[in-house]
């Protein structure tokens, strides 16, 4: 009950923070954008889809509709990840430090509460917090196709549960990182550099790093490293493949959701040990 | 009467890091008990082990080695802070906050039924003189004003025991007055107070015993009046001015006496020596018109504790 207070208090204060509003607002404008710009024109041949009132396709009947439809959802995935990648480390990343800052620590931790539930409470917070703008964009884009092209593809449904667990598997980097720095600045920047560098390194570690010492320890290093931090991309891979119909690929989530909550659990074993 | 506080041979040492080549000894085999319904001061200069021992108590600090009990619950007990209240030295709340929805939020986390916080908020908020502010954030509140704040936090789940930590850091007097007397309506309730202050006139006026804390270890503890009433100093009150000869004939007796407005002082380690003094005065017909003990304050018994722990 008191994690799920937690929970409801750092909804609120992400919701006062301009930041994830800013990301809603781009949700938004692009939405309406979308619904303004996309037309049908039906023909004996199937549906044509009119680009901004000028590009207009061949006519597609239900099979490529569909199919046409799960690409732009997938797209569409992609970029409320992109932006909650941006907007929601930036937003998020303080929850933590913010709350085991000196003066903050004496309130909450000398309150009835293990520190773990402060963590868990905080952590789901800001993953709800998160998960309403997915839901929120991703929903529109469904609202959207749905009644302007006809294709009510339910699968898609899932798909802002799968975006917030690529973000919370990503985030429980940028948690750790808060429960060991105390700073929310810290946090920032190594939640940034994980998913702006490390991620797509050690995804794409045979091209780019292998090539750089032809030592089998070293590759192994590499591998062993790619299975330590969440599989961020992979996961998007997982997911994009999901929504697009395509094989989805379980063992990356459960390897990345067991990386993820190895994070957790370590950020958890920093709250428990430290004096403050 | 139950105890409220018990620690035994409690030593904090904090570890050694990067900057910190040595680790720190906080405490070191600190042992006190504080009975329910009393309000405890415990005093010590900067870097004494207060804060930490405070911290160990509520858990935010672990101990490196001894025992606590708070409300004959052995630490560490998350359950037991249900019943204490906290104010900490710098606390920070979330700034978004009004000073009611801190009491509300920080009260629900303490485990207050809805029914009592209600009623308890508006009642808090009044006692702290806060309730004109109610509504403001509390990133626009003064020092003052988020030490009142932080105070009613600290009550609002109705505790049996309350820690208090520099209660009146940038309080105004008559704020300082205020929460004086709050705590002494605390004690009328039965409430146990562990006050922390470097303001040692307030401790004084307020503390039913004392604990005088110095590198981690207890110097002295007890009530006011074993702090305070040490003194071998008279101040005896005379009518007129002192003769010279009288003088003269103390020094060569070796009663250590001296002028004081309106009398004279005696320093009588031993109460003969207040006699020998008194029987001079009259021997020169010096009136008497008074003799009180030149009672010692608490900052002036603390001061020479912590003196003579530094002389060698």
């Amino acid at each position: 009950m008191k994690t799920l207070l937690l929970a409801l208090q750092t909804i609120r204060e992400l919701v006062l923070k301009a930041t994830l509003l800013v990301l809603a607002g781009i949700s938004t404008i692009i939405l309406l954008l979308i619904f303004a710009g996309v037309q049908t024109e039906k023909t004996a041949d199937g549906v044509s889809l009119v680009l901004s009132g000028q590009q207009k396709s061949p006519p597609m009947n239900g099979e490529n509709l569909q199919a046409f439809v799960r690409v732009f959802e997938a797209g569409s995935a992609g970029g409320i990840f992109a932006g909650i990648a941006i907007f929601g480390i930036f937003a998020t990343a303080s929850v933590i430090p913010d709350t085991i800052e000196k003066g903050a620590a004496d309130i909450y931790f000398s309150k009835p509460l293990r520190r773990g539930e402060i963590l868990l409470g905080r952590t789901l917070g800001a993953g709800v917090a998160i998960f309403l703008n997915i839901l929120y964009f991703l929903v529109g884009i469904w609202v959207i196709l749905g009644v302007k092209i006809g294709v009510w593809d339910v699968r898609f449904l899932m798909a802002p549960v799968g975006v917030t667990l690529i973000f919370l598997s990503m985030y429980a980097i940028v948690v750790f990182l808060g429960a060991l720095s105390h700073n929310s600045a810290i946090a920032i920047i190594g939640g940034f550099l994980f998913q702006f560098v490390i991620v797509p390194l050690l995804q794409h570690r045979e091209m780019v790093l292998y090539p750089l010492l032809n030592n089998g320890g070293y590759h192994t290093f590499l591998d062993t490293l790619y299975y330590i931090f969440p599989q961020v991309s992979a996961l998007q891979d997982s997911v994009t493949n999901y929504i697009t119909g395509q094989a989805t690929e379980w063992g990356s989530l459960a390897s990345t959701l067991l990386s993820a909550g190895g994070w957790y659990a370590a950020a958890w074993w920093i709250l428990d040990r430290a004096d403050f | 009467m139950s105890t409220a506080i018990a620690v035994s041979h409690l030593t904090k040492v904090y570890r050694k890091s990067l900057f910190r080549k040595n680790g720190v000894a906080a405490l070191q085999g600190l042992s006190l008990s504080v009975d329910r319904g009393q309000i405890y001061g415990f005093l010590g200069p900067n870097g004494a082990g207060k804060t930490t021992l405070i911290k160990i108590l509520l858990s935010l600090v672990h101990p490196t080695s001894g025992d606590a009990a708070l409300l004959g619950q052995e630490l560490p007990d998350t359950a037991v802070r249900e019943k204490i209240g906290y104010l900490p030295e710098n606390q920070r709340f979330p700034g978004y906050l009004t000073g009611e929805q801190v009491l509300k939020f920080f009260g629900r986390l303490s485990g207050t039924p809805p029914d009592l916080l209600r009623r308890r908020t508006s009642e808090l908020l009044t006692l702290v003189g806060m309730d004109q502010w109610r509504k403001m954030k509390v990133k626009r509140y003064s020092k003052g004003m988020l030490q009142r704040i932080g105070l009613a936090q600290a009550l609002v789940n109705d505790p049996e025991l309350i820690f208090l930590d520099e209660p009146t850091d940038g309080v105004d007097p008559i704020g300082r007055k205020e929460i004086r007397d709050i705590l002494h309506a605390l004690k009328v309730q039965g409430k146990t107070i562990f006050l922390n202050s470097h303001l040692l006139s307030e401790v004084e006026l307020v503390c039913d015993r004392v604990a005088i804390v110095n590198k981690g270890s207890l110097l002295k503890e007890g009530t006011i009046a074993d702090f305070t009433s040490g003194s071998t100093t008279y101040i005896v009150g005379v009518e007129g001015t002192l003769p010279q000869p009288l003088m003269d004939e103390a020094r060569a007796l070796v009663i250590s006496l001296s002028p004081h407005p309106g009398g004279v002082t005696i320093n009588a380690p031993k109460t003969a020596d207040l006699n020998r003094g008194i029987d001079l005065l009259r021997r020169h017909n010096v009136t008497i018109t008074s003799i009180q003990r030149d009672k010692a304050t608490l900052e002036e018994s603390f001061l020479d504790l912590l003196k003579r722990e530094v002389a060698p």
